[in-house]
């Protein structure tokens, strides 16, 4: 009799860590599967942070001027953008296509590579404000010349930062 | 299945997953090309004050817009109507702004009238065609050659479309259906005021209502809402009473402590019975009543004929709850007597009305907190007339009319079927209309040029009531035009500038907005420059100037004497012999009259008293039901001396046994998806005039009888018939 | 759990004496929340989805019949029944509070629904249509459910969230009167009266402490948190 229930719990004990090793592995397999192309897609222009944020060392605040005031860090308008390249690098490809973008009164078509579902709050002023930088879910951009996701984006990953820093992992917290 | 196996299969599924998500378009980031000009911020809400325009009250609005679209309405905490509060109706009106169904350009006809197609055309077009029209009517001389319907209006607007008239040689009919006509007159007898009465209710201590539906339509209804809560429970020892006299329970009588079913049209009689219980008992304000000059003899002289006894057999209630309904009224002071659209809309109703107004000359409540209470300054507001509508109709038959205008009304839908409006207004050669929506009559247009939906545009509003003289709300626009539209002032003005001419007074302005700017300047009192730049934008800021004046009328200036006397009989249309019941049309707690029907919200927003949703029904007594044979859903034809409809049934425990009700508000055969073609108008068993000598709308003064038809009704409640989905709630 | 860290407990108290049936709650709580309009026919197969509806009851026969009205929205109970029954954890009690419903959890079994005694949960049993443009009207701080969920009152969430927010940011707690839901915020006769239970010197606490009070379903001791006032009565407050 006592054999069987240690036959029986480990076996439960068997099938909840599988479980998980699946979840987990389902996860691993997931982020790896998804091809740089994914992560990474190629932009209409190829805008560089590298060169922006890094070179020039130009606040991410400057072009994203929401972050802190809003839930959205927000997509600089095409108007900030000319406002400087209508003097700097003229000439260079990228610039060229820009400014044919703004004649042509048309917004650049910028692919989305950090995507939140739907059902999903995100503000990124009060993340800001509680000491949460850009770069520690956007990676340090400085150093990309296209902008990469380097973070999973999925549940368990907001979690464990909010587990980190003993903040409310209350669901009706972020879905509503 | 082994391990090697299980694990390669999730593998593949994990990948298939991951791969699969892979395919889908990855999401767009579009930026905007120009940052928002002012200054709002992507993801934040802003928020602007405006007025609700759903109906006369005009409540402050507060309305939400986030990323250039409004989502949400709600009341403004700083407007003194209604004091940040709001009812369905103001709410819902967001979905007037994006209705699917709006008219998005200038439309000109092309198919038979009535048939609905039209072809876009551009607003050059449109107003140039329009100004032709218009042009010949200046030359010809005739005079009502142009006739220009609309709600009745204020300030500027009012201003525009009378100049605009005036230069066509035309004649303004201001038109609501709900008309408050009756009481107008009622109160220049009374009181000497052509303006409307304001109860002062949350500081009353005993209300008592003759089929005046406060807190669903009557006036300012979330004015008095926000009283009746302070009236209840607002004073830590006063708890306010209710009486509420009407031959059914509206959802208003459901509030009251106590009701009095009084027969159809003996609501001015009941009033009249209890002033003379008051003066029998000597309860009345002497002093008062000498102020008002009215002489107690007199007033004793006048109820001779009616003793308790007659009073209460008239009105088919106890002799005992007149007595005390009386004695309540005259003791808890401060006390108010309303009379409402019930009593108004019979052909004896200018009578009952000043009965019910002499019960609050006889406890003195004029003038005084909680009483009857007028601003400083007559509001000479523009009313409609009845009357002055028939009239039309004739001018319109007879064929002298060229060119109908319409803006804001539909009358094809709010007027009794008999009074011909349709078929008259067939005979006119053009037909323009300034609609937003495809109403009844919009549908009879040969040009649409639509309006600027109350979001969209500039305004103005002075409340109908309680917004004691100087306030005066304003109206902006809180996003841009959805649509190829244009705002109906700036319409008119180009009209008038097409054509060469000038409004006086007014074109000298430029545009409408100016010309409302500098309207506000000098009700405001400021001198033109920085300062009023100032001035101008907290104004749009605060929703308005709101200057609430704490000094009422204390005293009654009236020309002539008011000679109180009993009411007459009611007169209705329709043998008793024949046709056995009365017929009560009240407007929709939800509807209202009807023009907020298009709008999908209100539409599924059960009706407080019977749950119904999407359409219409009568209301009949469970004891006539039964003695009929009727059951809760069947369907009924109801038939009058006027026409006949066909209506599903709800049986309402609280009607008298021979009256039954139906809702104003649908059995629209235009208007949208959300209205068109739904439930039925009751307007069409009206006689247009019952009261000849009058001519006042009487939307009471109707017999009808009904014969059972099927079991198929078509109702579709909310709640259980027998009360609601979960009885066993109301163990308490 | 966590109960006892929040400094909040949500509630609520509806003065049926000042209550009037006007219904103007039920449409604010449907344009604050994005509660679809499902239309006539599914109307008729009793499948609206409002949050907060009116009930209305006859009580006695004419004359002397009289009709009352009871707002009923989500209770959020102590004890929900509605929380044990979820198989994927989709219902479930904040530590504020709330019962809460997890849209991209519910995998709609309907079986808190089913357990619900009040009937105020409701099952999107189709997909939600807004034909354009009314599909700008939508709040864009709330989700839109899909067919298959199901949703229920939030004492409106994402304006408490948003209260919360800027009271931390003040270094404060949130301000009583501060925070109020679409149907308390609207209520002309000021009926609904929405705070913070966790603060005594709160007025909604007051109010719940009065002679005149009483819940829905009491004896069924899930212990609800919306409460009522009775109304009538001659007698002063």
């Amino acid at each position: 009799m006592k054999h069987k229930r240690i036959i029986i719990i480990s076996a439960l004990f068997f099938a909840a860590a599988s479980g998980l090793l699946f979840i987990y592995s389902f996860e691993a397999i997931f982020y790896f599967t998804v091809p740089v192309v994914e992560r990474s897609p190629e932009q209409p222009i190829a805008f560089s942070h590298k060169k922006h944020a890094g070179k020039y060392s130009i606040n991410c605040l400057y072009c994203h001027r929401y972050a802190n005031i809003s839930k959205v860090a927000g997509v600089p308008d095409m108007e900030l953008c000319v406002s400087c390249h209508r003097f700097i690098a003229r000439k260079k490809p990228g610039i060229k296509k820009l400014i044919g973008y703004w004649e042509r009164k048309e917004p650049v078509p910028w692919i989305k590579v950090h995507d939140l579902p739907d059902f999903t709050y995100f503000p990124h002023n009060t993340h800001l404000r509680a000491g949460v930088y850009c770069d520690s879910c956007h990676g340090d951009v400085t150093t990309m010349d296209r902008i990469e996701r380097v973070s999973r984006i999925s549940m368990r990953w907001c979690l464990d930062c909010h587990r980190e820093r003993d903040v409310s992992i209350d669901c009706l917290q972020c879905h509503f | 299945m082994n391990r090697r196996e299980f694990l390669q299969l999730t593998g593949a599924a994990a990948a298939g997953g991951a791969l699969s998500s892979c395919t889908i378009n990855p999401e767009k980031l579009i930026p905007l090309l120009v940052p928002p000009e002012d200054g709002s911020i992507p993801g934040v809400a802003d928020y602007y004050a405006s007025i609700c325009r759903q109906c006369p009250a005009g409540c402050g609005i507060i309305v939400r817009v986030s990323e250039g679209r409004a989502n949400k309405i709600e009341g403004n905490p700083l407007h003194p109507v209604n004091k940040g509060k709001l009812c369905a109706r103001g709410q819902a009106a967001l979905q007037a702004l994006y209705h699917p169904d709006r008219i998005r350009q200038p439309l000109k006809r092309t198919g038979v009238r009535g048939s609905g197609e039209f072809s876009p055309v551009s607003w050059e077009e449109g107003l140039s065609l329009l100004a032709e029209k218009l042009k010949g009517m200046k030359t010809a001389g005739a005079r009502k050659g142009m006739i220009f319907f609309t709600p009745e209006l204020q300030g500027t607007i009012l201003q525009l479309v009378k100049a605009f008239t005036e230069h066509f040689n035309g004649m303004h009919v201001p038109y609501e259906s709900l008309s408050l006509e009756s009481h107008r007159k009622a109160s220049v007898d009374v009181y000497g005021r052509y303006e409307l009465p304001d109860y002062d209710i949350g500081s009353a201590q005993y209300i008592i209502s003759f089929g005046a539906d406060f807190l669903e339509t009557f006036v300012s209804p979330v004015r008095y809402g926000d009283a009746y809560g302070r009236m209840r429970r607002a004073r830590p020892t006063v708890r306010g009473l209710f009486t509420y006299a009407g031959p059914r329970m509206s959802m208003t009588a459901a509030s009251a402590d106590s009701w009095l079913p009084v027969k159809t049209g003996k609501e001015g009689i009941l009033a009249a019975g209890m002033a003379g219980v008051i003066l029998d008992e000597e309860l009345y304000d002497g002093p008062a009543l000498n102020i008002y000059g009215l002489n107690v003899s007199e007033l004793k002289a006048a109820m001779a004929d009616y003793p308790l006894k007659r009073v209460a057999e008239e009105t088919g209630l106890t002799e005992r709850d007149i007595f005390s309904a009386s004695r309540d009224f005259a003791r808890l002071r401060p006390s108010i007597a309303i009379a409402g659209d019930t009593v108004a809309h019979q052909t004896n109703g200018i009578d009952s009305i000043k009965a019910v107004h002499l019960l609050n000359l006889l406890t003195g409540n004029f003038g005084k907190q909680g009483g009857v209470r007028f601003s400083p300054k007559d509001l000479k507001q523009t009313a409609s007339s009845y009357s002055k509508l028939l009239d039309t109709i004739d001018d319109m038959s007879g064929g002298s009319v060229r060119v109908a205008l319409f803006h804001g009304v539909d009358p094809v839908y709010a007027l009794p079927k008999t009074s011909g409006f349709e078929k008259a207004l067939g005979k006119v050669p053009f037909i323009a209309s300034f609609s937003s929506f495809q109403c009844d009559t919009t549908r009879q247009a040969d040009l649409i040029l639509p309006d600027h939906t109350d979001l969209e545009s500039w305004g103005e509003v002075i409340p109908s009531i309680g917004g004691d003289i100087g306030v005066v709300g304003t109206v902006q626009p809180v996003v841009r035009p959805v649509h190829n539209t244009l705002a109906f002032p700036d319409a008119l003005l180009s009209l008038v500038k097409t054509e060469g001419g000038k409004v006086p007074g007014i074109s000298a302005y430029g545009d409408y907005p100016a010309v409302l700017k500098e309207h506000i300047r000098q009700a405001s009192g400021h001198k033109p420059g920085a300062d009023f730049e100032r001035v101008w934008t907290k104004t749009l800021q605060r929703g308005g100037i709101f200057k609430e004046d704490s000094k009422p009328v204390k005293s009654i200036n009236r020309s002539g004497k008011f000679i109180f006397t009993v009411p007459r009989k009611a007169v209705f249309s329709g043998d008793e012999k024949q046709f056995p019941f009365h017929l009560h049309i009240y407007p929709s707690a939800i509807m209202f009259d009807g023009r907020s029907a298009h709008l999908p919200w209100l539409q599924e927003t059960p009706d407080p008293m019977t749950t119904a949703v999407w359409g219409t029904w009568l209301e009949i007594n469970p004891k006539t039901a039964g003695s009929l044979g009727i059951t809760h859903g069947d369907l009924v034809e109801v038939e009058s001396p006027a026409g006949s409809i066909r209506v599903p049934v709800v049986i309402y425990p609280a009607i008298r046994s021979e009256v039954m009700a139906m809702p104003l508000g649908q059995g629209h055969r235009n208007f949208g998806r959300y209205a068109a073609g739904r439930g039925v108008n009751p307007l069409d068993l009206l006689e247009t005039v019952v009261d000849k000598e009058n001519r006042l709308p009487a939307l009471g003064a109707t017999r009808v009888r009904i014969k059972r038809i099927s079991k198929k009704g078509g109702l579709i409640t909310a709640g259980h018939p027998d009360g609601s989905y979960r009885g066993e709630l109301l163990e308490i | 759990m966590s109960k006892s860290k929040s400094n909040y407990k949500w509630g609520m108290v509806i003065d049926l004496d000042r209550c009037t049936g006007c219904s103007a709650c039920v449409v604010a709580c449907q344009a604050e929340n994005n509660v679809p309009v499902v239309g006539e026919e599914r109307s008729a197969e009793g499948r609206m989805l409002h949050w907060l509806r009116i009930e209305r009851y006859w009580d006695g026969e004419y004359p002397h019949v009289r009709a009352r009205f009871i707002p009923v929205l989500c209770q959020q109970c102590d004890n929900a029944p509605c929380e044990p029954v979820c198989p994927v954890y989709a219902s479930y009690q904040t530590p504020e509070g709330l019962n809460g419903q997890v849209y991209n959890r519910c995998v709609g079994t309907r079986y808190c629904a089913n357990n619900c005694p009040w009937s105020v949960r409701v099952f999107n049993f189709h997909e939600p249509e807004w034909p354009k443009p009314l599909n700008d009207q939508l709040n864009p701080d709330v989700t839109v459910r899909s067919k298959g969920v199901m949703e229920k009152c939030t004492f409106c969430i994402q304006r408490i969230n948003r209260g919360k927010m800027k009271a931390k940011e003040e270094g404060r707690l949130v301000r009583d009167d501060e925070i109020q839901p679409a149907c308390a915020q609207t209520c002309p006769p000021g009926a609904i009266i929405f705070g913070n239970m966790a603060d005594k010197g709160s007025f909604v606490f007051r109010l719940s402490r009065s002679s005149r009070r009483f819940r829905l379903l009491e004896d069924l001791g899930t212990e609800p948190v919306v409460i009522y006032l009775k109304g009538g009565g001659r007698e002063g407050a």
